[in-house]
């Protein structure tokens, strides 16, 4: 478990360092990136366990960046948690297709942030494990 | 007598005809004529002789030909019975005495023949051409009869001639009633055209079958189809889109029960930016809701308020973002310190740097939305006072300084002390020297300087410029800065937090002042934002104001 990386992609650098702070206090691994694009080169160089991104971002949105990964990594495995500050189903709508996606609605907790990617990655660990077996 | 009808033309005929059902009952019967039957040589000119007033010479042939044949008729039988009884008994020459004497007999009967069959065939003739009318005129029953009424139709020419006096009034009478009427109805016309005229939608009336009847002229320019292109032609030939040509037949054979108003909003071709609103409404008899006369198009164009709608839903989401990012980190940090006791203390001190950070940033933004929604709603009264141009000028960069010094930009004030005063609302202009200040911090790198300058001008008018060494802005930029919510897409701008609300308040301030703000701009070389405005407002403007 202790293995596992999250990425947190957001423009708010206060943000991504609290989450980093949090994160790996809670036993993750955890790199950061300032946009989308960043985020992106990080991911195909080398997919995190988990992406955390904000949509509001410069050079590359988090729902563009989104729609690119789907697209160029069409069996993606990581889940991608998205910040928000819209609540209503209509901002959400492009993920309609895409695996595992998951909304984050501002303000949240940290806490609720990672008992969700826990039970993820136990989820994940155990279904790897019976698969595994 | 009866001539004086008959050659009068059709029209005293059709009098008479209109007259006859209502005549006393004596002139009615003298009107009768039952036991004549005119001449085959009448009966027998056909459908011509019907339909054209009877003519003098016509007449006057057939009495001729009449006469001539009662007169021959009559000698050659009176002669042939004196021959028959007196033939043993005479010789020739009592033959020959006799004949003076049938003559003196045959010629006054033939006299009164030929008057009696002249009379009687004029009266025919009447007759013949009333009964037209009275078919025509769809009045039953009316018939001439000759015998001794015959000869008592003069007695009543008094009532024909009051009667017809009578009708002719009351056709006048009708004629008026029936001109007025119409000049109403045309004037009624004219205005309902006028109402559909003045509207200010394109109005278009279609009939039952969807073809145009009417078009005001607003049509022209929102469908850019001329008016006769569309009156009488179907919607096929000058409505492109398929939406709406299938809401102009909505109702072609709608029935009451089934029809409602309806409305859709397209587009033109070629122009994505206009939005129309097409509404359909059935036009009912107001008598017979079951008789549908068409159907009413009002085209609206709502472009306006399209964009105004968008930029509603814009604002929210923007609003929204702007107020829950400060208020996500606000919950990170304080979650942060609250679960993290083992954290260290760099780490603590940011906590809480951040926390009044964020908390400022939010302040800002909501204060620029309640500011900028009291300027819109016209809320605000401008409350112009004398105020110390270089107190209020020194005050703005104080306030700033901080934040300025926590960046390493300096800030400096290029203003005399003795500046003296303008009159302005002094609230609302700390806002936007406020705002142009800490724009210019907030786009200026360490090292980088921010100048605040004030001078008098020419016919006291006062300029303020704010000028940085920072990132500056491309020119597209330059001309959208004043724009509601808008941020630079630049990736050295988008970097810099900015809720794109601040320069949009201070245009909108230095408006409510009549003033001028302006801004020229150079990338990697800074920007510098300039406001004229009028420092010492004339005597009656400013006794109105305060």
């Amino acid at each position: 478990m202790s293995n596992k990386r999250i990425l947190v992609a957001d423009d708010e650098t206060n943000m991504t360092r609290v989450l980093k702070l949090q994160l790996e206090r809670a036993g993750y691994e955890v790199t950061t990136a300032t946009d989308g694009r960043q985020a992106l080169e990080s991911i195909l160089e080398a997919p995190p366990d988990v992406l955390v991104t904000d949509i509001h971002m410069p050079r590359m949105s988090g729902e563009e960046l989104c729609v690119e990964i789907d697209k160029r990594m069409p069996a993606r495995s990581f889940p991608i948690f998205i910040m928000t500050s819209m609540t209503d189903r209509e901002h959400r709508r492009w993920t309609q297709g895409m695996r595992s996606t998951e909304f984050l609605e501002k303000p949240f907790s940290a806490r609720v942030l990672i008992a969700r990617i826990d039970k993820l990655m136990s989820e994940r660990g155990e279904s790897h494990g019976v698969h595994d077996g | 007598m009866f001539r004086w009808y008959t050659e009068g033309g059709s029209q005293p005929l059709s009098l008479i005809g209109a007259i006859l059902p209502q005549a006393s009952g004596k002139t009615r019967r003298a009107c009768r004529l039952d036991t004549w039957h005119p001449p085959l040589a009448f009966r027998r000119r056909g459908p011509c002789a019907r339909t054209r007033p009877c003519d003098g010479a016509d007449m006057m042939r057939n009495n001729r030909l009449e006469l001539s044949v009662t007169v021959a008729s009559i000698a050659g039988v009176a002669v042939f019975l004196a021959l028959l009884r007196y033939r043993s008994v005479m010789g020739p020459e009592d033959v020959y005495r006799l004949v003076p004497l049938a003559l003196l007999i045959v010629l006054p009967v033939a006299a009164v023949c030929w008057a009696f069959a002249r009379a009687a065939r004029n009266v025919c003739l009447i007759g013949e051409r009333l009964d037209e009318l009275c078919k025509a005129h769809g009045i039953a029953g009316v018939h001439l009869r000759g015998g001794r009424h015959l000869f008592h139709v003069p007695q009543h020419l008094a009532e024909i001639v009051r009667l017809v006096a009578a009708k002719m009034h009351e056709l006048d009478q009708q004629a008026l009633l029936a001109e007025t009427a119409s000049r109403l109805l045309s004037y009624k016309y004219d205005k309902s055209e006028a109402v559909l005229e003045a509207m200010p939608d394109a109005v278009l009336v279609l009939d039952h079958a969807c073809v145009a009847t009417f078009a005001n002229s607003k049509v022209e320019s929102l469908l850019g189809v001329s008016r006769q292109q569309l009156i009488r032609n179907p919607p096929q030939t000058w409505c492109a889109d398929k939406d709406v040509r299938a809401l102009l037949m909505r109702f072609t054979h709608a029935t009451d029960s089934a029809v409602h108003t309806e409305s859709i909003e397209y587009s033109p071709p070629g122009n994505k930016d206009r939005r129309i609103r097409v509404s359909a409404y059935p036009l009912f008899s107001p008598h017979d809701r079951s008789t549908l006369f068409g159907t009413l198009i009002v085209f609206r164009d709502i472009t306006q308020e399209h964009v105004s709608r968008r930029a509603g839903a814009e604002f929210v989401a923007h609003v929204s973002h702007e107020l829950k990012t400060p208020l996500a980190t606000l919950a990170a940090y304080s979650e942060l310190l609250m679960d993290f006791q083992e954290l260290e203390e760099t780490e603590r001190v940011n906590a809480v740097n951040v926390i009044r950070d964020e908390v400022e940033r939010a302040t800002v933004l909501i204060i620029n939305l309640l500011n900028i929604s009291r300027l819109e709603t016209g809320a605000v009264q401008l409350s112009r006072q004398r105020v110390k141009m270089y107190d209020l000028l020194r005050d703005s960069v104080q306030n700033m300084s901080r934040t300025a010094g926590k960046k390493g930009v300096s800030l400096e004030l290029e203003v005399l002390p003795d500046l003296g005063s303008a009159r302005l609302d002094k609230e609302l202009f700390r806002i936007l020297v406020d705002n142009l200040l800490s724009n210019a911090v907030k786009y200026s790198d360490a090292g980088g300087r921010v100048t605040l300058s004030a001078e008098y001008l020419e016919d006291q008018r006062m300029r303020i410029t704010v000028e940085d060494r920072g990132i500056g802005m491309a020119e597209a930029d330059c001309a959208k800065v004043f724009d509601k919510y808008y941020r630079s897409s630049s990736e050295h701008a988008s970097t810099r937090g900015g809720h794109g609300l601040g320069l949009y308040l201070a245009k909108q301030i230095v408006d409510l002042h009549h003033g001028a703000i302006s801004v020229s701009s150079e990338l990697g070389r800074g920007t510098k934002f300039t406001i004229e405005f009028e420092a010492q407002i004339p005597q009656l403007e400013e006794m109105q104001t305060v």
